[in-house]
């Protein structure tokens, strides 16, 4: 079978730190424009402002516990119309939120998740790190052992995906500590930096996961057209 | 109704690769009318939540599975009538189904070993060998292993480096990996000696999920148990060690006279409950009386930035509020307490305490808080001398009620002993902006306030 030729999506990479809720509507606009076949699957690259997210359902009390410890630190909370647990994103860590037509891929949301996976594994194995994917509910995300480097959290909508990933390339991590979320103190977080023992820029992350997400999604990255 | 006109809303197919899925939320309810395409239901998987649009424009009819109920794909989870007029029949609610739900937590509980077994092996006989890192073969090389004794925690059954070195770990202390313990929190047998944790073993101290070998932490003793604190206990404790390591902690005591507020709860009590709804205790009182002392006294009311001390107008009354059996705490504020009478108090405390137990609390309920009361007198306690919360300067302290032979004094200056209902008060503050005098100060307004309660101008 002859590997079908690769299809241009676009890439927003957004520089310095991004507001959280400016991120979002970027990405809502994204949806939109692309469940009317407006623009092609686009991926947003991006660092976030230090904020701490909660989904619908959290229970607060259980996991967020003592915000004024995060108040404390400046950084804000903020609920989010998706599933799943309460998370922190900050600088030095690379966001990703591909927005994508879920459809060519069978509609397979369980294969999208491997796709995103699998990409950042191979990513960070060419950044000399041996990472994998974990079964189990609690164990979701890429891992290093049982140290968490990266996290996914997906919506679909329309077939259409939003939010993605967030992959520790030299962040932060005692901000884990302020809260739950989703059960793991800071210590069982990594960042690609702590595992390769030596610093790992963003532009260094965003290369080689460009092209590992590229060879997954089969898909080449350009700009977005002014 | 029209039977022909029913459409079923079943589990979509999201992916060969997906059977299952989890109702996390009805966007609609029974009765609802729906168009075409848009999103009634969200449906979680693993790490996926997926909107699911109505088949077809109509009436919701039924819904057959729970919030939080999984069920397989294909699954009938809702009837939708494309008759508009159509009336939903009665007992709309669907009800966790309990055969449903056992089986599926049994699903989540147990990571189907045996299968993992299975294609360990598979994995060794070079079925696929994908499943196997060069890490992982050059360890299983190096020791002479036979890579399917080795339990795979990976994707698949993989073994990881991890299984690897927790397989070997386990047999040079001389554990049985094939036994392994049950839980972190069981009360362990004495040992004869103490397990010596593996020098190769590099795995960072926590508590693994995985079926382990050996535990990196301190064995318990003979009549001990270990007890792993939980996220709640851990986030708890880290939030106690930064308020006490921040602000300068620094508690005094006071004693009050409720004598007059006990008879004005007891004259109360029957037309907050009838009229209200609202049971009555004391804690609105001293919150009233608090928030009431403030106005003279607003530096108790504040917060310290570094060299700045940011002093508020508005009163959030935190309330401590224990979890979990007394295992975790929260502290959720009455905002803008300074606006509220006696019942606005009352009716706010039962709300929070309503809330908190039926998980309802919002983030915003949590936050923002700038001055706190804590309660533990209602179990006996006489005074304490609290941890203030993080970012704020005072914490109030009540203790237990008791009756007491005090000395009081007659309207003609003469002595007597009474019986009186007395109260200890206490309140730690941040010494690095709040001195003692006015500290005290503030204690004795709020006394006052208790001692000489002012019906008209407090609200009753």
């Amino acid at each position: 079978m002859s590997t079908p030729v690769a299809t241009a999506a676009y890439l927003i990479d957004l520089p310095g730190l991004t507001p959280y809720a400016e991120a979002l509507a970027i990405m809502e606009n994204l949806a939109g424009a692309r469940s009317q076949q407006a623009v092609p699957d686009t991926l947003m690259l991006l660092e976030h402002e230090p904020v701490v997210t909660l989904g619908t359902r959290t229970d607060v009390a259980e996991e967020v516990p003592h915000p004024a410890m995060l108040e404390q630190r400046g950084i804000p909370i903020v609920e989010v119309a998706r599933g799943g647990k309460a998370t922190y994103h900050g600088p030095g860590q690379l966001v990703g939120y591909p927005v994508l037509d879920l459809a060519p891929m069978g509609r397979d949301v369980r294969r999208y998740v491997e796709v995103l996976e699998g990409a950042m594994i191979d990513a960070l194995g060419d950044l000399g790190i041996e990472a994998e994917a974990r079964e189990g509910e609690e164990h979701t995300g890429v891992w290093v052992e049982d140290r968490k480097i990266a996290s996914i959290g997906v919506h679909v909508a329309s077939w259409i995906s939003t939010h993605g990933f967030a992959l520790n390339v030299d962040c932060d991590l005692e901000p884990f500590d302020l809260f739950v979320g989703c059960g793991l103190q800071s210590s069982r977080y990594t960042t690609a930096s702590i595992e390769a023992g030596r610093s790992i820029d963003r532009a260094e992350a965003t290369t080689v996961l460009l092209t590992r997400l590229g060879e997954r999604l089969n898909h080449t990255w350009e700009p977005l057209p002014a | 109704m029209v039977v022909a006109s029913n459409v079923d809303v079943v589990m979509p197919q999201m992916g060969s690769s997906v059977t299952e899925g989890t109702i996390s939320r009805w966007l609609k309810q029974v009765g609802d009318t729906v168009q075409a395409d848009e999103t009634i239901v969200e449906i979680s998987t693993d790490k996926v939540d997926t909107e699911v649009p109505a088949p077809t424009a109509g009436v919701v009819l039924e819904l057959l599975v729970a919030e939080g109920v999984t069920v397989d794909v294909g699954t009938r989870i809702a009837v939708l009538s494309t008759d508009l007029s159509a009336k939903p029949a009665a007992a709309p609610v669907a009800a966790p189904p309990a055969e449903v739900a056992a089986p599926v937590a049994a699903v989540a509980a147990a990571p189907a070993v045996a299968e993992r077994a299975l294609v360990t092996q598979l994995a060794a006989t070079g079925e696929d060998r994908a499943f196997v890192s060069p890490v992982v073969a050059r360890m299983v090389a190096e020791h002479q292993l036979d890579i399917t004794q080795i339990d795979g925690t990976g994707r698949g059954g993989r073994v990881t480096k991890k299984d690897v070195e927790n397989f070997l770990a386990a047999h040079a202390s001389g554990g049985g990996y094939a036994a392994p313990m049950a839980e972190s929190t069981a009360i362990t047998a004495p040992a004869v000696a103490p397990v010596v944790a593996p020098p190769a073993h590099k795995a960072p101290a926590q508590a693994p999920a995985a079926p382990a070998a050996a535990l990196p932490a301190a064995p318990a003793g003979n009549g001990e148990e270990i007890y792993t604190f939980s996220r709640v206990r851990q986030v708890t404790a880290k939030h106690m060690r930064e308020s006490i390591e921040t602000a300068a902690h620094v508690t005094q005591v006071w004693e009050v006279d409720l004598g007059r507020v006990t008879d004005i709860r007891n004259r109360l009590k029957p037309k907050f409950k009838n009229d209200y709804g609202v049971s009555l205790s004391f804690l609105p009182f001293i919150m009233r009386a608090t928030v009431e002392a403030m106005a003279a006294w607003p530096w108790m009311n504040a917060e310290v930035r570094e060299n700045d001390a940011v002093i508020k107008r508005y009163v959030n009354l935190g309330m401590a509020v224990s979890v979990d059996d007394g295992k975790g705490l929260m502290v959720p504020a009455i905002k803008n307490a300074e606006t509220l009478n006696l019942l606005g108090l009352a009716q706010a405390v039962a709300d929070l305490a309503v809330r908190g137990r039926s998980k309802k609390l919002t983030i915003d309920d949590l936050t923002g808080g700038t001055f706190t009361i804590t309660n533990p007198g209602v179990f006996g306690s006489l005074y304490g001398t609290p941890i203030l919360p993080v970012g704020q300067v005072g914490i109030l302290d009540t203790g237990a009620i008791v009756r007491r032979p005090m000395v009081v004094e007659g309207p003609d200056g003469s002595e007597a002993i009474a019986i009186r209902p007395m109260m200890y008060l206490s309140i730690s503050y941040d010494h690095r902006l709040i001195d003692g005098a006015y500290a005290s100060q503030f204690m004795a307004q709020i006394r006052t306030n208790l001692q000489t309660w002012d019906e008209e101008a407090y609200g009753a």
